[in-house]
């Protein structure tokens, strides 16, 4: 009878395992391609299709950010970015601001280049609050009191026509700081 | 039993998701996606300390204003100099052993967390090169990628090879096809998100966009004077971007009309190897024209994951269509162990099926294929038949092996070189001679 019993048990349990699999990961996969999509596309279109897109861009948040499935493809889109930036570190003596490095990425190692350009390209839009913490690792290269980011920018034409003939000296310039540092306090930022 | 409509689909249905493939687009994959990780994190040795450490650019205690709230994982969270720099040299390990194909499973599960971890906390750096990484990073956690050019696969072979003298079944190289459809919907879904968002712009519309990052001095590799001449071909390279990358979508639909009958059995697989060149071209050009971190080598790398049995199979017509039926035939020493290691690892670089291994212990092979070759001479070097029926032997007949292995064919111009023939003949020979000849019949 035991005999018997663990042959059944066993036979059921080949039967139900060979049916969850095939219906768990085709069920898996569907999850994750919906997911995967519903999280991408609203991200451009938030207003799209009656805020429904939003609503499950929502859905999908928990399983895509949990398994760090998150994606955003808007390289060189909507429009390629326009803005060229060069970055200096100033610092001051006697109350005066003087060009202390240029942070030109083209000095460090090639490998190094776009990472570091990603960076700064952050600190100057949407992360100026890290500002401060990366001026500090100068301080503790240059060894100077008071240092600031100093961007300075023109913007690219976005007309063919102008970019055939560009002569990039005859575009205006803009300035801009986004923080400054006081390396002698202690206080961390 | 009569098949019922159910059982009927029930049997797509298990088809569709279930039906073995070729692991080696896969392998291919998980090699390149290696290599790529371990490129990027590589290009970061020096840097661990400032996007990373306790007291770099995101210090720890400015984490929780910066990081997103909810669902977010990091093991660098709390780690100190000492660790976080511990974990970056695991990293790195860990992914060569991904490239190599060492205890596959396991190096593929630990790099893909740690590298979560550190794009997790390091977001400042990230680019979209990274996010690829990581996406088809968790689809090769999910596969069986180290059934296919990996060390694991090597050691089961030749395992297989010592205990019953033939090699694992090609069973055991497959893997289901529905990690190959996450894959391919992945790469939809970017392409697509990727055009519905250049066409929310003007820039591609109008056609200067190309010109304008060609003139981007962060991107472009071109001097000013060539970037304003090569801007006249922006709008055709916009064009050609927008449309191929539209037609991604295609894949999804193209299957519709196969199964209506209104499109030949091969569209798909068609289509979608023109837009596997097509991306080639252009994230070759992109690679070339500009400087944009990874990105192009990891959509590479995804592109291996693409290639299926139908693909091998074109690839393999192409590559072959000069080709008669006949294969290069390679005589070798069925009782030496050390050769038949390296049958079956020139098998698994046989990517174009265009060798035949011949074991000249055979009376019938040799009668066959090594007429008037005495066996002293078949024994004291390897002797190559090529398809035109001329034999090559030994340092020769291994340089005529070289061209028809795709993964080797770097090496063909190097061995013509004069003067490499003659070290080669040398380094052949002794090798031959020194080889163990110890396995039993």
């Amino acid at each position: 009878m035991r005999a018997n019993d663990r042959t059944i048990f066993q036979y059921e349990t080949i039967v139900t395992y060979k049916k969850c699999k095939t219906w768990l990961v085709p069920t898996f996969c569907l999850w994750h391609m919906f997911a995967v999509a519903v999280f991408v596309i609203p991200i451009s279109y938030p207003g799209g299709m009656g805020g429904v897109g939003q609503r499950l861009h929502d859905f999908s948040a928990p399983y895509v950010l949990s398994l760090s499935q998150w994606q955003q493809w808007n390289l060189f889109a909507p429009d390629p970015i326009r803005r060229v930036s060069a970055y200096t570190i100033d610092s001051e003596v006697n109350g005066v601001w003087n060009p202390s490095t240029i942070i030109d990425p083209h000095a460090r190692r090639f490998y190094e280049y776009a990472k570091l350009m990603k960076v700064l390209g952050r600190l100057e839009t949407t992360h100026a609050v890290l500002v401060e913490p990366f001026l500090r690792s100068y301080c503790i290269e240059t060894g100077l009191k008071r240092l600031r980011l100093r961007i300075d920018s023109y913007v690219l034409p976005n007309d063919l026509l102008s970019l055939t003939r560009l002569n990039v000296a005859s575009l205006p310039r803009t300035q801009n700081i986004p923080g400054s540092i006081d390396c002698s306090s202690r206080t961390q930022p | 039993m009569k098949p019922t409509v159910f059982s009927s689909y029930s049997a797509r249905w298990q088809t569709f998701w279930f039906q073995p493939i070729s692991a080696v687009g896969f392998g291919l994959m998980r090699i390149a996606f290696g290599l790529t990780a371990l490129l990027t994190f590589l290009s970061e040795w020096s840097l661990v300390e400032l996007f990373y450490g306790p007291r770099g650019i995101l210090p720890r205690e400015m984490g929780p204003s910066i990081f997103r709230h909810d669902w977010h994982f990091s093991l660098l969270l709390h780690a100190s100099s000492f660790t976080t720099h511990a974990l970056y040299l695991l990293l790195l390990v860990t992914l060569v052993c991904v490239i190599l194909g060492f205890w596959t499973r396991t190096s593929v599960l630990l790099s893909v967390i740690l590298m979560y971890s550190f794009h997790e906390y390091g977001q400042i750096t990230l680019d979209s090169g990274d996010t690829l990484q990581r996406l088809i990073g968790f689809i090769l956690v999910l596969s069986p990628c180290g059934r296919a050019m990996s060390i694991d696969s090597l050691r089961r072979r030749l395992k297989s090879s010592r205990d019953t003298g033939t090699d694992i079944d090609a069973e055991k190289r497959t893997m289901p096809i529905w990690l190959y459809r996450l894959l391919l919907w992945q790469m939809i879904v970017l392409y697509t998100s990727a055009v519905m968002e250049k066409w929310s712009g003007t820039t591609w519309i109008s056609g200067s966009a190309v010109a304008i990052t060609l003139h981007h001095p962060h991107f472009t590799r071109l001097t000013p004077a060539l970037a304003n001449t090569v801007s006249y071909l922006s709008p055709m390279i916009g064009d050609f971007t927008l449309i191929t990358q539209s037609l991604w979508i295609a894949l999804l639909i193209i299957p519709i009309f196969i199964w209506l009958n209104l499109l030949p059995k091969n569209a798909n697989g068609t289509l979608k190897r023109a837009l596997l060149l097509a991306g080639l071209l252009t994230h070759g050009g992109i690679m070339m024209l500009m400087d944009v971190g990874t990105f192009s080598l990891i959509v590479f790398a995804g592109y291996f994951g693409l290639l299926i049995d139908e693909d091998f199979s074109a690839m393999r017509r192409f590559f072959n269509r000069s080709k008669g039926p006949k294969k290069t035939i390679i005589l070798f020493d069925g009782r030496c162990g050390l050769c038949n290691t390296m049958i079956i690892l020139l098998r698994s670089l046989d990517w174009l099926q265009r060798l035949q291994f011949e074991n000249y212990h055979d009376s019938v092979v040799r009668e066959k294929y090594a007429k008037g070759i005495s066996m002293k001479d078949l024994d004291e070097m390897m002797h190559v038949r090529s398809s035109r029926d001329t034999m090559k032997k030994g340092f020769f007949g291994f340089r005529l092996l070289t061209k028809q292995l795709p993964l080797l064919w770097t090496l063909v111009p190097i061995l013509y070189v004069p003067g490499v023939p003659m070290i080669g003949e040398k380094v052949y020979g002794w090798v031959a001679k020194h080889r163990p000849r110890t396995r039993k019949e």
